[in-house]
C-alpha cells in the first residue's frame, strides 16, 4: 500500500515537473509523405507540387495547355518590375534579402529568433518596404503577390526546405500551425486536412480535392476562381469562409503559424510558383 | 475511431443547442413583460457568446451578419424577428465555443497516423 502512494507521488511529481512536449516535425513528414505516396501510389513524389494535376489526366491536359500562355505572366512582369525599381531613399528589395532576394523562395517562411516570430515572404516584403521609408501593401493579392511571384521565379526547381530550429519558441509556432490545420471549425465543422488530407482526390461538387502536399510549392497561384494571382493566405481565408468560419487577418500569427506547418511538410518538393487554379 | 468522435461531436453540439434553447424560453416571461429590456438583455448575451467564440478563433462567418439583421429588425420594431435572429447568433456562437474545445481536445484526431 505504502510503495502505491509512494509511486502515485511519484508519478504526480514527475508530471508537474515534466517539461513540454515538443513537435518532431521530421517525422510529421515522413509520416504525411507515407500517407500520400500510400494515397497516390502511382504519383512520383516531385509530382505532387502539381496538385490534381499531378494525378488526374483530363484537369492536367487543360492545365498544361492553359500553361502555353500562362495567366499569371503580366503580373510576374509586373512584380519583376516593381522589385527592381528602387524606393525613394534610393535602396530596394535586393537590399533587404540575402542573395538579393533572388533564389531564396524554397526557405519561406523562416522563424526569426530575435521577434519569435514566423516570417513569411509577404511580411518580409512589407518589412522591406517599411523600413525603407514606403507604405506597407496590402496583403492577399495585387503588388505583394505579384512582386512575391516574381521572387518564386527566381526560385524555380529549388528544392523547399523549411526550417524549424530546436527553439522551443521555434516549435511551438510549428505546433500552432500544426493544430489550427487539423481543428475542425465553422458552421460546416470542418478543418483543413478534412478536404486536403482525408478527402484529397475526391470530389466536392464539381472540383477535386487536392492533396496538402505541395500545396505551398506553387503560391502565389493564378486562381481562376478570382481571375487573380493570390497569395496562400488569400487561399486560407477563402478555405474558412467555404467552411462558413470567420478568417483570421492575413499575416495574422495564426495563418503566419499554419502557412509554417504547411510549406514545411513540402519540403524536398520543388518550388513551381506561381502556378494557376481553379 | 475519427467516426464515432465526430459523431460524439454532432450529438454534443445538439445537446447544447437543446440546453441554449431550453434555457432561453425562461426569456419568454421577461419578453412579455418589458419586451424591449428582454430583446437588450438577449442581444448583450449574443454579442457576449459571440465574442467568445471570436477569442478563440472560431468565430463562424455569418454571426455577425446575423446580429446585424437582427439590429435592423428591431429598428424597424419588429421585435419578434429580432428576437429569433439575436437567439440564433447567440446559439451559433455557443455551438462555436463548445467546437473550440472540442477541438482543443481532439485535433490529433485527424493527424495521419494517430
Amino acid at each position: 500500500m505504502k510503495a502505491i502512494t509512494y509511486l502515485s507521488l511519484a508519478l504526480l511529481g514527475a508530471g508537474a515537473f515534466a517539461a513540454p512536449t515538443y513537435a518532431d516535425p521530421k517525422a510529421d513528414n515522413e509520416v504525411m509523405h507515407e500517407f500520400f505516396k500510400k494515397r497516390f501510389p502511382n504519383v512520383e513524389f516531385a509530382e505532387f507540387s502539381n496538385g490534381v494535376y499531378a494525378f488526374d489526366e483530363n484537369a492536367r491536359e487543360q492545365w498544361l495547355e492553359i500553361e502555353d500562355f500562362p495567366p499569371y505572366e503580366d503580373a510576374v512582369e509586373h512584380g519583376q518590375t516593381l522589385f527592381e525599381t528602387p524606393f525613394a531613399n534610393g535602396k530596394s528589395y535586393a537590399d533587404c534579402f540575402e542573395n538579393g532576394g533572388l533564389n531564396i523562395r524554397q526557405g519561406y517562411p523562416k522563424f526569426d529568433a530575435d521577434s519569435g516570430q514566423v516570417v513569411t515572404l509577404e511580411l518580409a516584403i512589407n518589412e522591406c518596404r517599411t523600413a525603407n521609408g514606403e507604405e506597407a501593401l496590402p496583403y492577399g493579392r495585387g503588388d505583394i503577390a505579384a512582386i512575391s511571384a516574381y521572387m518564386a521565379t527566381t526560385s524555380a526547381g529549388e528544392i523547399i526546405n523549411v526550417v524549424v530550429p530546436s527553439d522551443p519558441k521555434a516549435l511551438a509556432a510549428y505546433e500552432a500551425g500544426k493544430k489550427l490545420f487539423y481543428e475542425r471549425r465553422g458552421q460546416l465543422n470542418m478543418a483543413c486536412a478534412t478536404c486536403h488530407v482525408h478527402s484529397a482526390g475526391g470530389q466536392i461538387r464539381a472540383d477535386i480535392l487536392s492533396p496538402a502536399l505541395g500545396h505551398t510549392t506553387h503560391f502565389p497561384a493564378y486562381r481562376f476562381a478570382v481571375e487573380d494571382l493570390v497569395t496562400i493566405q488569400h487561399r486560407y481565408a477563402g478555405c474558412n469562409k467555404q467552411v462558413r468560419a470567420k478568417p483570421f487577418e492575413l499575416q495574422s500569427e495564426e495563418y503566419r503559424n499554419l502557412e509554417y506547418y504547411h510549406a514545411h511538410m513540402s519540403n524536398g518538393l520543388p518550388v513551381n510558383g506561381p502556378g494557376s487554379r481553379k | 475511431m475519427a467516426n464515432y468522435k465526430s459523431n460524439k461531436l454532432i450529438a454534443l453540439l445538439f445537446t447544447a443547442l437543446f440546453i441554449t434553447a431550453c434555457s432561453e424560453s425562461g426569456n419568454d416571461a421577461a419578453v412579455s413583460a418589458d419586451p424591449e429590456a428582454a430583446l437588450k438583455q438577449l442581444m448583450h448575451e449574443a454579442k457576449e457568446a459571440q465574442a467568445h467564440a471570436h477569442q478563440l478563433g472560431f468565430e463562424w462567418s455569418n454571426t455577425q451578419s446575423i446580429l446585424d439583421e437582427g439590429q435592423a429588425a428591431q429598428k424597424a420594431g419588429d421585435h419578434a424577428k429580432a428576437h429569433a435572429l439575436y437567439q440564433e447568433a447567440k446559439h451559433q456562437s455557443v455551438l462555436a465555443v463548445e467546437q473550440a474545445n472540442y477541438a482543443n481536445e481532439h485535433w490529433q484526431l485527424l493527424v495521419p497516423g494517430k
